[in-house]
């Protein structure tokens, strides 16, 4: 075969425009591969066309090329062949890259072992106090209670001993009778300002419905001095003249004008 | 990183190892050619944008068939263009002999249609190949850019089919001495 007519045919220019016949195509790639001078003579054809495109060349809307992207990566991903080359993404890093982000991952994890180590105990510390801080208001609240308490039980002291101190009162033993023996009470009264305190010793628990009364004798007639509540110290009375002696009843609860049930025990001034 | 320039065979390599800049570059670097060779094929914007989309996905895919021995890179993306867009005409049902519109009339059109980004540096080389001779310049259209067969192109251009390869074959040596005259301007 003459190299210089099969140039001269046509047929490499049939071939870059692409109208060549099927058999035509086959034999100019044999061709091309034989001989250095028909490929190089049809190089210098295809240039020349590759030329002539881009004289044609339009950009695409610029929407396009993500569109495009998009598109060959979304059959990238529904590929499974392994003769397909798997996508990699812009942003993902190299090799290099790749060890530093490790470095960067160990890194990280460290700070995070350390951070979560101190957050647990802290956590646990703070859990601790927290425990802490309710005891000793626990015990604060139990402290002033009982403060409270001491200090009202010693205003009563100091209240019932001033009266005690008092030599204007006159203190009255009530001694236990026949009904309870070893029953005993005490009366503090003041015959000047007319008052009258009362102190429970020991008296037997006053049955259900029923309730100690008070008396005062006055000119051999009892007159009610009010009803005796439980409870220690000296207890405030109704205030009374001129009386002889006290004495303690059990009525039914609530009192009664006149005494009517069982004396417990009695004190003459 | 996505300004990354390519060779030609890193480029080839890259799109074998699924580079996504590489694709991105190739888009760059080629879209432009490929899409006006479609633009001017189908005709239809619409069209024009889902043959391009097809194209790259084929270029993808076919990657690992492209030879260099056989031919340059942009000979073997422009066939694809080429091929893609005619195929597209005929499964519309499409006969490309039946394209009563002129394509310059055609292209002008579409032309308006975008945003024709001409090189500078092309706006000389334009003005040479617009000296072709109008014969040349339509006869290589009608192969080239419309797919006929040299037989369709004989048929519609009302010459002898020996008329038509004699024909082409001095287009494109008019087009190589344009490219010649180009280079050693410059």
């Amino acid at each position: 075969m003459n190299s210089k007519e099969y140039i001269s045919s046509g047929i490499l220019e049939s071939y870059a425009l692409g109208s060549a016949t099927p058999v035509e195509r086959k034999e100019v790639e044999k061709y091309t591969t034989m001989y250095p001078e028909i490929k190089s003579e049809l190089d210098e054809i295809e240039k020349a066309m590759n030329m002539y495109t881009t004289q044609h060349s339009i950009e695409p809307p610029s929407y396009l090329k993500e569109k495009v992207l998009a598109k060959i990566i979304g059959v990238a991903n529904t590929t499974s062949s392994n003769a397909n080359p798997v996508i990699r993404s812009i942003n993902e890093p190299t090799q290099q890259s790749k060890s530093n982000f490790s470095y960067w991952s160990i890194a990280a994890t460290f700070l995070l072992l350390i951070s979560a180590t101190f957050a647990v105990y802290f956590g646990v510390k703070n859990s601790t106090l927290d425990n802490s801080v309710s005891t000793l208001v626990k015990t604060n609240t139990a402290l002033s209670d009982s403060i409270k308490s001491i200090s009202s039980n010693l205003a009563q002291m100091q209240n019932d001993m001033a009266i005690l101190k008092d030599p204007m009162y006159k203190i009255v033993e009530l001694k236990g009778l026949k009904a309870a023996p070893e029953a005993k009470a005490m009366v503090c009264w003041c015959p000047t300002d007319k008052k009258v305190y009362v102190e429970i010793y020991k008296l037997p628990p006053a049955p259900q419905g029923m309730q100690y009364q008070l008396w005062a004798i006055v000119d051999g007639k009892p007159v009610s001095e009010g009803m005796l509540t439980l409870g220690n110290g000296l207890h405030a009375m109704k205030d009374v003249d001129n009386a002889q002696a006290f004495a303690v009843t059990l009525e039914k609860e609530g009192g009664s004008p006149t005494p009517k049930g069982d004396m417990y025990v009695m004190g003459t001034i | 990183m996505s300004n990354r320039k390519f060779t030609e065979e890193e480029l080839v390599a890259s799109l074998k190892n699924g580079d996504q800049h590489a694709l991105s570059f190739l888009y760059d670097n080629y879209s432009a050619a490929l899409f006006g060779v479609i633009v001017r094929i189908v005709e239809s914007q619409e069209n024009a944008e889902d043959v391009l989309q097809e194209v790259f996905v084929k270029i993808w895919k076919n990657i690992f068939s492209y030879d260099k021995s056989k031919g340059k890179l942009y000979t073997w993306l422009i066939n694809i263009a080429r091929n893609t867009a005619i195929d597209s005409l005929r499964v519309k049902g499409h006969k490309i002999k039946s394209q009563i519109q002129s394509l310059d009339n055609s292209v002008h059109s579409i032309n308006k249609q975008y945003n024709t980004a001409i090189h500078p540096d092309h706006i000389g080389l334009k003005s040479l190949v617009n000296k072709m001779k109008p014969e040349h310049k339509q006869l290589i259209d009608k192969l080239y850019f419309e797919g006929y067969t040299q037989e369709e192109a004989a048929e519609e251009l009302n010459i002898p089919l020996g008329t038509v390869k004699t024909r082409a074959r001095a287009a494109i040596s008019q087009l190589r001495e344009i490219f010649i005259v180009k280079e050693t301007v410059k």
